[in-house]
């Protein structure tokens, strides 16, 4: 009986049996598209010692929509790869944040396993040269497909203390993604940050030749490491009070 | 801070690559285990086998990997490659076994291993939970403001047939539930035609007991095919509804109004329909009782309907959803003219005649009636239910008829005219109540049950006729006139009682017992009044009157014990009706005193067989009391060419019937197959047998069939899936179904067998923007009789075809047309065949494309001329009826709604 069944089912399934030879995609272009919770990131600006923001957030909740959509470009090709954000309008000071901007440009020498960061924040340019970040990544068995390709979860620990959510494709063997995430066996098109309320999610992918000169890292900005740029932030931050720590992971992610 | 710091400064050590190489690794060989060939590029990932956590990962060199610089430990390799399933398996490194080989890594292809692997995100779009069938509504695309009809047409499996009834995998579907309360209890087509599609989360498919078996707690064997829509969270408040109205040719018009406020506790709807399309207006009660469906748009097809109907539904739940209310009432208005001709044949043994016909009836009915559910929690262990409807119905009819009878030699046997005017009224009241106590054993629990009905009929009618009878030469042999006045009374009372215990012996086990008695007093005063000599109705025709009491007694006695574990579930019942029955007449000392042992035993067993497929068996039986009117038929002279009596010796038939259903789906390709079918026969049947005498008048009386036993069976398979490329569904099933059933014809037995294979191939596609569908199937019935030397074989294929596109600027097309094709054969000398195609065209406006202009075209070849012709080896007919024909209608339909916005809500 069951094998009756199986040929029945198998008379009316036209899928092809030999996709054998998989293409691969090796160089091309993702644009990503980066979605901010504005309700919850404003909400964060309103801290013990800073009551004084609540107003900003409760005339938010009534004028402002919840999501903030951003856009960016990942250029990649085997070696290496170049995450550039396209300008947006600027958010009302008022509600302003770091996590609610893109302030990275990011070229990564997944070869050699490092990365030239060109980083602007209040009104600074900084250049950071250093390893590629570390994530320790834990595999699941979860699937979903984004911009057209089949991705599997992981979940992921950065920066000590920070949980992300990253889909990867193994359709294309190039272990980069979108800001600093990296280290899956494939290319990411999806990371989730849940509890800074923010994603990115690759909405389109191009397979196209990369002219090896459009991958260039970044030259403008003070020339520092991972270490100095800490240093850097931190003093910025010294009088954000209860803040800065919000800030901090704004400016680092 | 500086702890941020330190831990910055140990992420950035930790990601130096060590320089020191050591000889912990991994290595193997990836290759098809079908084909063999070596697999270029699969990715190899090593965790950690306790936490999952990616240690290193690589891809294969034309199959072959290797993974270096692993520490010692244990391990999980993963290998992936893209449609191939995954392969994991774990391994282990230390210093006596630093290198692990794994030698050949066979993959198997995703649609090789069918649906042994499920990937979990991915939501399947059909579940199978015991016997109810679940359909995720996300996974079918339907059009802005389209309604539950238009998704329900979409799932596997289901078919809304011409008349608006809902079939699922062959059986009809008698309720429609909302969030599992009753909404417009008995009439699913106003939960089809007003609900939106977009409102509707789930769609559960399952069998119900019958509502006389959730009151008494005793198995009855009867099933109610029922589907529960369940509505998504964020749309179950809010106000939505629908106003339509259109004018065109031929003085056809449609006005239509439905609202609805919804909130979580509260459901509260009304409507209003007025037309004379045959689209709208005719409650589900209307088409009980003049058409076969229940929907809006069946009026049984014959006449111009005039149909005006209103209703208002509301329940609500309070004091923490212990107390429920739940009424509704509708009102109806139907008006219908209708001219009708009929030709039939008559085949006797050795000869045959034939009759024709020509009538007009005018009908009108207005109905209203009252449905209220109360149900209360009384406390954690005790509930109440109770339920009461009303109805009542007032109606006159008028009804002119010629009619003469040919022999098979051409010469006139007999002439009638007949005409009938009257009036009728028929009120109705039930009111039943169920209380349940849970005990403090688990699975122990008692209810009591007890409700009543009663109903009234009063009619009055004038009935004319003349009938001539003809000799064999052709000449007036005799005539007789009817014209009397028979007005009929008829009282029924019902009481009943009962009581039912249920008892889990094992975990698994659990019987129920109960007892039920039952009561009715029946009265029927039926009278006929011949027109006295002072021209008014006043002389009482004894021998067509009558005037009965029927008092029927029973007790039933039940058990049942069933069993439920794990994949498999069976039962089996049995239960004993000691009837009484007991009738007397008052115009003729009659008295009838008979007593019936009825017995009705069943049997189920469910079996999952895996997660995609499930097998179900049935067994009923049940003993058939001969009707009171088989018994003792009541005297009456409305239609003097058909005379029925009754046979007092009648003895019960006994039916049993077995059924089977298999299914199985599979949720990753969205494709299945339905096997089912059923087989009953009756033993000790009761026959009719029909005597024509030499002026053409049928006597029918009945009595037990001795030798044979009729009986009936169906077989449907039905396989379905999608197309590649174009993405259409696609079924194909076969029908298989026939019947052996015998009568008595002028005192020779005739046994008549037949059987139809209707093989039939349909594919579907439902987009957003567009949909198409197109069936086509034939027919072929194999039919004879053993008295007739002529068969009654036919041939025939139908075809069905339909579109819908949106077109640029909000404008939209769309068409459906049937075709129908019957062969001639042994009793019909010409071929019929008939195509109605109708098609509509128009403009959406709106933002939310809510407000629509629409010009539509019906029976654009003006084809349905209202012939249906009817075949049986015993003869054939032919009729022809006032349908509703060719025109065209202008009309605008607005669709509007308005949910609680979550728009500044709080999303996670």
């Amino acid at each position: 009986m069951k094998q009756l069944i199986i040929l029945l089912i198998c008379m009316f399934t036209t899928k092809s049996i030999s996709a054998q030879n998989k293409h691969f995609v090796t160089s091309g272009i993702i644009e990503f598209e980066r979605t901010m919770n504005m309700f919850a990131l404003v909400k964060k600006k309103v801290t013990k010692h800073s009551t004084e923001n609540k107003v900003y957030y409760e005339k938010y909740l009534q004028t402002e929509p919840q999501f903030r959509v951003l856009k960016s470009s990942l250029t990649f090709n085997t070696s290496s790869s170049l995450f550039m954000p396209v300008a947006a309008k600027n958010v009302h000071w008022w509600y302003d944040t770091p996590m609610a901007n893109q302030v990275n440009i990011v070229f990564s020498d997944l070869k050699n396993g490092m990365s030239t960061i060109q980083k602007e924040f209040y009104e600074r340019t900084y250049l950071v040269k250093d390893n590629l970040r570390k994530i320790k990544w834990k595999m699941t068995e979860e699937k979903r497909i984004i911009a057209g390709y089949e991705c599997r979860r992981a979940n992921g620990l950065m920066l000590d203390s920070i949980y992300v959510v990253a889909f990867y494709t193994e359709e294309i063997h190039i272990p980069g993604g979108p800001e600093s995430f990296n280290g899956l066996p494939g290319m990411i098109l999806g990371v989730a940050v849940p509890h800074e309320n923010v994603t990115w999610f690759a909405t389109k992918v191009t397979e196209a030749n990369i002219d090896p000169k459009t991958i260039e890292p970044p030259k403008k900005g003070k020339a520092v490491n991972n270490e100095q740029m800490h240093d850097e932030i931190m003093k910025a931050l010294t009088n954000q009070g209860d803040h800065a720590i919000v800030q901090l992971k704004g400016l680092l992610l | 801070m500086k702890i941020l710091l330190a831990l910055l400064a140990v992420c950035c050590i930790f990601t130096v690559p060590t320089a020191a190489q050591n000889s912990f690794a991994v290595k193997g060989l990836v290759i098809d285990t079908t084909t063999l060939v070596k697999i270029h590029e699969a990715t190899v990932i090593v965790l950690d086998d306790q936490d999952s956590i990616l240690q290193n990962f690589t891809y294969s060199n034309k199959g072959a990997f290797e993974l270096n610089n692993l520490r010692p430990g244990k391990f999980l390799i993963m290998v992936t490659y893209p449609d191939y399933a995954d392969f994991a398996e774990h391994f282990t490194l230390d210093e006596a076994n630093p290198v692990h080989d794994f030698g050949n890594i066979g993959m198997i292809l995703k649609s090789k291993l069918l649906n042994e692997v499920i990937i979990k995100a991915r939501v399947a779009a059909i579940k199978i939970k015991g016997d109810t069938t679940e359909f995720d509504a996300a996974a079918y695309a339907t059009q802005k403001n389209a309604k539950v009809e238009d998704l329900l047409k979409q799932l596997p499996g289901m078919r809304i047939n011409q008349s608006g009834v809902i079939i699922f995998q062959g059986e009809t579907v008698s309720k429609i539930l909302v969030d599992g309360e009753e909404f417009f209890s008995d009439d699913p087509s106003l939960v089809t035609k007003n609900i939106r599609a977009d409102m509707v989360s789930k769609v559960q498919v399952y069998d119900q007991r019958s509502e006389q078996a959730k009151l008494t707690g005793i198995e009855d064997g009867v099933k109610v095919k029922t589907i529960n829509v369940i509505l998504t969270e964020d749309k179950k408040k809010g106000l939505f509804g629908k106003a339509d109205a259109g004018y065109g040719t031929d003085g056809y018009y449609t006005a239509q109004l439905m609202a609805n406020k919804f909130s979580p506790k509260q459901k509260v709807s009304v409507y209003g329909n007025i037309g004379n399309t045959g689209k709208v207006g005719l409650s589900g009660e209307d088409n009980n009782k003049f058409g076969g469906g229940y929907s809006q748009g069946d009026y049984g097809g014959n006449g111009i309907p005039l149909a005006r109907d209103a209703g208002a539904h509301y329940n609500n739940k309070w004091n923490k959803d212990k107390q429920s209310i739940n009424v509704d009432y509708k009102a109806g208005a139907l008006t219908t003219d209708a001219l009708s001709s009929t030709i039939s044949q008559n085949n006797l043994p050795g000869n045959f005649n034939t009759s024709s016909s020509d009538g007009m009836n005018h009908r009108y009915n207005f109905n209203q009636s009252f449905n209220g559910r109360f149900d209360s929690k009384i406390d954690s262990t005790a509930d109440l239910n109770t339920y009461i409807n009303t109805y009542s119905n007032k109606g006159d009819n008028k009804s002119y008829q010629t009619g003469s009878t040919l022999r098979g030699n051409g010469i006139l046997q007999n002439a009638n005219t007949n005409s009938t005017i009257g009036e009728n009224t028929f009120e109705s009241f039930t009111a039943n109540a169920k209380y349940t106590k849970r005990l403090k054993k688990k699975g122990r629990s008692i209810s009591i049950n007890t409700g009543g009905s009663f109903d009234r009929s009063n009619s009055k009618s004038n009935l004319r006729s003349e009938l001539s009878y003809y000799n064999e030469l052709g000449l007036l042999d005799s005539t007789s006139t009817i014209d009397q006045f028979k007005p009929i009374v008829s009282n029924t009372n019902r009481l009943s009682a009962g009581f039912s215990y249920t008892d889990m012996l094992t975990k698994a086990i659990s019987i129920t017992t109960g007892y039920n008695f039952s009561r009715s007093i029946n009265t029927s005063d039926r009278r006929s009044f011949n027109l006295s000599d002072d021209n008014r109705y006043e002389e009482l025709d004894s021998a067509f009157s009558s005037d009965f009491k029927l008092v029927n007694l029973t007790s039933l006695y039940s058990l049942s014990a069933n069993y439920s574990s794990g994949k498999l579930s069976a039962g089996a019942s049995a239960s004993l009706t000691d009837a009484s029955y007991k009738q007397e007449d008052q115009f003729i000392d009659f008295v009838m005193d008979r007593k019936f042992i009825n017995l009705q035993p069943g049997a189920y067993l469910y079996y999952q067989l895996s997660k995609a497929a499930s097998l179900s068996l049935n067994y009923n039986g049940s003993t058939n009391q001969p009707s009171y009117y088989q018994l003792q038929p009541l005297r009456q002279n409305s239609d003097p060419l058909n005379i029925s009596l009754g046979n007092p010796d009648l003895k019960p038939s006994f039916s049993n019937r077995f059924s089977y259903n298999y299914r199985v789906y599979q949720p990753t390709l969205d494709q299945g197959i339905n096997f089912n079918g059923n087989y009953s026969f009756t033993t000790n049947a009761i026959v009719s047998n029909r005597v024509t005498d030499s002026a053409g008048v049928n006597t029918l009386s009945y009595s037990n069939l001795s030798q044979g036993r009729p009986n009936y069976w169906n077989m449907f398979a039905q396989l379905y899936g999608h197309a590649t490329k174009l993405d259409f569904i696609l079924y194909i099933s076969l029908n298989v179904n026939g019947n052996t059933y015998f009568n008595y014809v002028n005192n020779t037995l005739n046994k008549t067998s037949t059987v139809e294979y209707k093989p039939q191939i349909d594919i579907g596609k439902n987009r957003a923007t567009y949909s198409y569908s197109f069936s086509i199937g034939s027919n072929y019935v194999v039919s004879s009789s053993s008295l007739q030397s002529v068969n009654n074989n036919r041939k025939g294929f139908f075809s069905s075809a339909s579109f819908y596109t949106k077109l640029p600027y909000d404008f939209f097309i769309g068409a459906d047309a049937q075709y129908n094709y019957m062969a001639k054969n042994q009793l019909f000398n010409r071929d019929f065949e008939r195509l109605i195609a109708n098609a509509y065209f128009g403009k959406n406006f709106l933002k939310e494309e809510n407000l629509k202009l629409m010009i539509r075209g019906n029976d654009l070849f003006n084809q349905n001329t209202g012939y249906e012709r009817y075949s049986s080896a015993n003869g054939f007919t032919e009729s022809r009826n006032t349908t509703i024909r060719r025109y065209f209608i202008l009309s605008l339909t607005w669709d509007f709604t308005k949910f609680g916005k979550s728009l500044q809500k709080q999303q996670p």
